[in-house]
């Protein structure tokens, strides 16, 4: 057997292993899947893969412009916290998903709500395309939002070169502790 | 955003502490709806000796004798005839309970936790406890009578007309718990306690000197249109008839072993050359007298000294050497501090290091108040209302095998965040902060059984002292998840 199409390799690579964009966040994920990580034991980055996907895949591009104008705002709340690593916004190719991803530090449900905190307005914006979204706007339903998240989030450990370096050693180290 | 507080809806000793050092709570069981509002409806309106709940308002003329207040379970909503799908809109850490939540939270390691939680595990796990656990007695509602030594009479009737309507109304007493503050607000290990409390905005009162802001009153109060730290609230799809200025409040009893806390200060001091007294200030963040070390780091200003002169730590007023000059604390300084200089305050002193008031202090871990914290600033805030139980100790005094500890309340308008997260994460776990990594909170942290570790800084050639014997110096004896209804609330839940 050769490689497979790129294509394939794709919807391989997506969680139901069938194809992208079919799966709706309320399937039980292939036990394989489930225990993938590259994390340590201990190290203190801990990962969100949160998968929405689009109601409609032909408003994906108007989803990035959103995003793109988000850019700054999104910028600024995150280093606010202190606690995250890095955050990236992926969109399937086929635009039938947004996978939002984040790398930070410490307890996710503790966190969630700092993300509600700073980034609610952001993520009103996004959350008005997605398939399943909690009520909006976030702020008035934060429960309900940290509830999605959980749901809505994929396992997949990462691995990090610094496992016990936290986002706020790493700034005092830089020489940059200051809010 | 709303700051306008009615204060006759919102319940006594939330917005304000009422300062009193005596306090029953009585831990009910309703077997009856319809009895079960019959006590609420005696607790809003009064009845015969029974006091009406006490409420947010100012005191007319003078303090009353005593003051009443009522918090409720999840499963008492349910026993008070509140439907399934009304409950449902409770939070989910409230709806499961402080039992619940101990094993949920240590059992499991996803996405950062750390097997530990809340530290309800080992002698803390809730099959040992007397009150909220697997093999106690389901409990509805927690009454709790607040007086005086004066006041003692008062309270006698107000206790036996609460409960012959009980008895009258198949509500069943399962346990109570009596609670007495030592002088000068002394609790077990010998601290001044109640010295930082969150000013809720809105709240009467004058404001206290402290450099932190106001807490947003949806921090503290549900509904009414006041915003929390996330700009929304925390009512969400609870009707407003029932939460309305509502808020939650955890009951912990916390037993404190007092003689493992002397003999860590003493055994510290001895080892590292360090003053015990000073040891014991670094591991809370305030000397026994109440003052900061962020304001003193060197020596209180003397309410009275440390030691007396046969050695003894010196805990009464009376007990005041007066062969050496002192100084009464300046109360005005107790919260006007910070740990790191800020736009409002550029001048003060950065102790990002800890050289001050180490990073991993109980009140420091607990209020990072404006030094570098993860997270959004100035949040996490809680009240506090514990008073202390079982009889005095006095550092150095024999082992007299009696348990005491802390009835702890910790009042907030969301447990997951507020309380929840004060245990679970900055008092057992932060990998967020630097410099308290690996460590838990020294004074309630659960330790591992080889000893916890604490870093206290000296600025001197001895760079960090590192303590790693801390044994585990409070366990979790009883916990309850209560709802703290506004007045309108319980007159609407014992009229439906
Ligand atoms: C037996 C158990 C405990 C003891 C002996 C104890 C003792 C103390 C003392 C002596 C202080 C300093 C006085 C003051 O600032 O008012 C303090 C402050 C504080 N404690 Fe505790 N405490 C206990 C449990 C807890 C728990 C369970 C929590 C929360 C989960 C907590 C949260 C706090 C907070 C937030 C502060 C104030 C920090 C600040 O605002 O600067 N404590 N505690």
């Amino acid at each position: 057997m050769g490689l497979p199409a790129l294509s394939d390799a794709h919807a391989s690579l997506d969680p139901t292993g069938t194809v992208a964009g079919q799966w709706r966040g309320d399937t039980v994920l292939p036990g394989a899947w489930d225990g993938f990580s590259a994390a340590l034991e201990g190290q203190v980055q801990n990962s969100i893969n949160l998968y929405l996907p689009l109601k409609n895949p032909a408003q994906a591009m108007s989803l990035v412009a959103t995003l793109k104008e988000a850019g700054q705002q999104a910028h600024e709340a995150l280093a606010s916290l202190r606690t995250v690593a890095s955050a990236r916004f992926v969109m399937e190719p086929t635009g039938s998903a947004l996978w939002v991803m984040t790398v930070f530090d410490g307890d996710m449900g503790s966190y969630l709500m700092d993300f509600v905190g700073v980034l609610a307005d952001v993520f009103d914006a996004i959350l008005v395309y997605i398939d399943g979204a909690p009520p909006l706007p976030v702020r008035e339903h934060a429960q309900a939002y940290v509830d999605f998240v959980i749901r809505q989030s994929k396992p997949g450990g990462v691995h990090s070169a610094m496992p016990d370096i936290t986002v706020m050693e790493a700034l005092r180290l830089a020489g940059r502790p200051g809010r | 955003m709303n700051t306008d507080i009615d204060l006759s809806d919102v319940q006594g000793n939330i917005l304000r502490g009422y300062r009193f050092p005596d306090v029953r709570h009585y831990a009910l069981s309703v077997t009856d709806v319809a009895g079960g509002k019959q006590l609420l409806t005696a607790l809003v309106d009064g009845h015969g000796d029974l006091y009406p709940l006490a409420t947010a308002e100012e005191w007319s003329d003078d303090k009353p004798d005593a003051c009443v207040n009522l918090a409720i379970t999840a499963p008492g909503l349910t026993a008070l005839g509140v439907p399934d799908d009304m409950l449902k809109q409770f939070p989910a850490s409230f709806r499961a309970g402080a039992a619940q939540q101990a094993v949920d939270s240590a059992a499991s390691s996803d996405f950062g936790r750390n097997g530990v939680g809340l530290g309800d595990i080992g002698e803390s796990a809730p099959v040992n406890w007397v009150v909220g656990g697997p093999s106690n007695p389901e409990i509805h509602l927690l009454v709790s009578i607040w007086s005086d030594e004066t006041s003692a009479p008062a309270r006698d009737r107000i206790e036996a007309a609460l409960l012959a309507v009980c008895a009258a109304n198949g509500v069943k007493e399962r346990s109570r718990h009596t609670g007495h503050t030592f002088a000068n607000n002394h609790v077990h290990f010998g601290f001044r306690d109640g010295v930082s409390q969150p000013q809720v905005a809105g709240r009467p009162g004058n404001r206290i000197a402290d450099m932190q802001p106001d807490v947003p009153t949806g921090d503290f109060l549900l509904g009414k249109g006041y915003r929390n730290s996330y700009g929304g609230n925390f009512i969400e799809g609870i009707p407003g008839e029932l939460a309305g200025n509502g808020t939650y409040a955890v009951f912990r009893i916390l037993e404190q072993d007092v003689q493992a806390f002397d003999a860590l200060i003493e055994r510290t001091g001895r080892r590292f050359g360090i003053d015990p007294e000073l040891v014991a200030a670094k591991l809370v963040g305030r000397w026994r007298s109440g003052e900061s070390l962020a304001m003193r780091p060197n020596e209180p200003r003397l309410f009275a000294p440390a030691r007396l002169p046969d050695g003894q730590p010196n805990l009464a007023p009376d007990k005041v050497d007066m062969s050496k000059p002192f100084t009464p604390v300046d109360e005005a300084e107790l919260n006007e501090f910070d740990y790191a200089p800020t736009y409002d305050h550029p001048m003060q002193y950065d102790d990002a290091d800890g050289l001050r008031c180490p990073l991993g202090a109980h009140m420091r871990r607990l209020n990072p108040r404006g030094g570098t914290a993860a997270g959004i600033q100035h949040n996490h805030r809680i009240i506090r209302r514990g008073v202390p139980y079982g009889p005095e100790h006095r550092p150095g005094d024999p082992d007299d095998r009696e348990e005491r500890g802390l009835l702890g309340i910790f009042i907030c308008g969301d447990i997951a965040n507020q309380f929840e997260f004060l245990q679970m994460m900055w008092a057992n776990d932060d990998v967020g902060t630097p410099g308290v990594l690996g460590t838990r909170d020294p004074i309630i942290g659960w330790q591992p059984p080889e000893g916890g570790t604490f870093r206290l800084p000296t600025g001197d050639n001895r760079g960090d002292v590192v303590i790693s014997d801390l044994p585990r110096l409070v366990t979790t004896r009883g916990a309850l998840y209560c709802f703290m209804p506004g007045i309108a609330g319980v007159k609407w839940l014992a009229g439906r």
